[in-house]
C-alpha cells in the first residue's frame, strides 16, 4: 500500500517537473513560414542597411545608417501596435530597435562626438543626431496604443529599455 | 517518434534504467526525455531500496494449522475479496499502474493539453531568429571599423541569407525565395566584392589580406556547394533560385580569389 502511494506520487511529480523542464520546441515548418511572411518587407530593408552600413567610412555616417535601422524598427514596430495589436511582435521588434540603439548607433555616436571638431559642420550634426535620436525614443511610446499592447507586461519592459537609452542622447 | 510516445514507452519499460536502443537515440538528443528517462530510473532504484512489509507473525502459523487440519478444502484467499483495502492488497501493482497511468496523463494535460486551450484564447508570436540574425549583423557592421571587420560581417550575413534560403526551399513560395536570392546576391556583389576592391592597400598587410581574401573565397565556394547539394532535395520550382544562389556564390568564390592572388 504504502508503495502504490509511493508510486503515485513520484510519478505524478516526474510528470509535472519534466514537463516545466522541457526546452523551448524548435519552429515548425508553419511558423518558420508565418514569421519569413510577416518579417519579409523588414528584412529587404535590413539587408539595404547592411550594405549602406557596409560603405560607411567614418563614425558619424555609421551613426547615420544605424539611425536609419532604428527607425525602419520603429515603423515596423508602429505597424505591429496598431494593424496587428500583437504584443509578442511589438516587444520583439523594441528589444531590436534597443539593440541596434545601445550597440550601434550610441558608440558610434559617442566616436564622433570625440572625434569631430564641435563648431565644424559635423560636429553640429553629432549635436542635432543626439536629440533626432532622443526624440525617436519617445515617439515609441507615443505610437503604441492604449489597450491590451501597452499593458502587456513584455511591452512595458521593453519600451522601459528603450527609455532608459534615452539618457545615452540629448546631453 | 514524439516526445509524448517516448515518455509513455519509458514508463512502461520492465527497467527504465535500461533503455532499448529503440528509443536510444531520442533520448539522446531530447533533453525533456533524457531528463524523464533519468527520473524513471532513479524512481526505480528506491522502489527497489524500499522494504517489503513483513507480514504479520500470526498469519503465518494460522495458515498452516489450517492446512494440517484441512488440507482439502482450504480457502484461497485472492478469490473473494472481503473489502476494498483486501481488493487494494491483491491487485496492487493493476491499481498502481492504473492510478500511475491517470497520473501521467493530467501531468501532460496540465502541461500540453491546458496550455493548448490557452492557445486557442491567445496565441502567443514566437521570435524570428532570422530576424535577430539580421538585425546581429547590421550592429557587427555598425561596429567595424576596418575592411577586414566589415568584410567579416558581409560574409556572415551570407552565409545566414544562404542558409535561411536552403531552410525555406521547401516550403516557400518561388517569389519569396527569389527575394532570398536578390538579398545573397547584393550582399556578396554590392557589400563583399565592393568593400574588398574599395580596399586601400595600407589597410592591412599583403598577407593577412590574402588570408581574409582566400578565407572568404573558400567560404563561399562551400555555400556553393552546400546549396547545390540541396538542389536534389527540393521542389522543381525552387531549383533554378537555389542554382542561381550557387551561381552567384561561385562569383564571388573567383572574384575573391583573383583578388587574394
Amino acid at each position: 500500500m504504502v508503495r502504490v502511494l509511493l508510486l503515485l506520487i513520484s510519478f505524478a511529480t516526474l510528470a509535472a517537473w519534466a514537463g516545466a523542464q522541457g526546452p523551448t520546441p524548435p519552429l515548425t515548418a508553419a511558423d518558420k513560414m508565418k514569421l519569413f511572411k510577416s518579417n519579409r518587407t523588414l528584412i529587404e530593408n535590413l539587408v539595404n542597411h547592411g550594405i549602406d552600413l557596409s560603405a560607411a567610412d567614418k563614425p558619424l555616417t555609421r551613426a547615420e545608417e544605424c539611425r536609419k535601422t532604428a527607425v525602419t524598427l520603429g515603423n515596423y514596430l508602429e505597424r505591429a501596435a496598431k494593424e496587428d495589436r500583437n504584443p509578442d511582435r511589438v516587444a520583439e521588434l523594441a528589444d531590436l530597435m534597443g539593440n541596434v540603439v545601445r550597440d550601434g548607433l550610441a558608440p558610434n555616436l559617442d566616436e564622433a562626438e570625440r572625434t569631430t571638431p564641435a563648431e565644424s559642420p559635423d560636429g553640429k550634426r553629432v549635436k542635432e543626431l543626439q536629440t533626432i535620436v532622443a526624440n525617436d525614443l519617445d515617439n515609441v511610446r507615443s505610437t503604441i496604443p492604449a489597450g491590451k499592447v501597452a499593458d502587456s507586461p513584455k511591452v512595458k519592459a521593453a519600451l522601459a529599455a528603450l527609455t532608459d537609452l534615452k539618457s545615452k542622447f540629448g546631453k | 517518434m514524439n516526445c509524448q510516445t517516448v515518455q509513455n514507452k519509458i514508463l512502461t519499460l520492465p527497467d527504465p534504467r535500461h533503455i532499448p536502443d529503440s528509443l536510444r537515440e531520442h533520448v539522446g538528443s531530447c533533453g525533456a526525455c533524457r531528463t524523464w528517462a533519468e527520473l524513471a530510473g532513479r524512481l526505480e532504484g528506491f522502489l527497489e531500496r524500499l522494504p517489503t512489509p513483513a507480514a504479520p507473525s500470526d498469519k503465518k502459523a494460522a495458515l498452516i494449522a489450517r492446512l494440517q487440519r484441512h488440507p482439502e478444502t482450504v480457502e484461497l484467499a485472492a478469490e473473494q475479496p472481503r473489502s476494498f483495502r483486501e481488493f487494494l492488497r491483491q491487485n496492487a501493482t493493476l491499481v498502481g499502474g492504473l492510478a500511475a497511468a491517470i497520473m501521467v496523463a493530467i501531468g501532460v494535460w496540465a502541461t500540453l493539453g491546458k496550455n493548448g486551450t490557452k492557445q486557442d484564447v491567445e496565441v502567443a508570436t514566437p521570435k524570428d531568429p532570422f530576424l535577430e540574425k539580421m538585425v546581429q549583423r547590421d550592429v557587427a557592421l555598425a561596429k567595424a571599423t576596418t575592411y577586414g571587420q566589415k568584410l567579416e560581417a558581409l560574409g556572415g550575413l551570407a552565409d545566414d541569407l544562404s542558409a535561411e534560403a536552403r531552410g525555406l526551399a521547401r516550403i516557400a513560395n518561388p517569389d519569396e525565395l527569389r527575394d532570398v536570392a536578390r538579398w545573397f546576391d547584393r550582399i556578396v556583389k554590392d557589400g563583399m566584392i565592393r568593400q574588398a576592391e574599395k580596399m586601400p592597400g595600407n589597410a592591412m598587410t599583403p598577407a593577412e589580406r590574402k588570408a581574409q581574401l582566400t578565407e572568404l573565397a573558400r567560404k563561399l565556394g562551400e555555400t556553393a556547394d552546400e546549396v547545390k547539394k540541396a538542389t536534389g532535395e527540393v521542389p522543381p520550382d525552387a531549383k533554378p533560385i537555389l542554382e542561381r544562389i550557387a551561381d552567384t556564390a561561385r562569383f564571388g568564390q573567383k572574384k575573391l580569389q583573383d583578388m587574394a592572388g
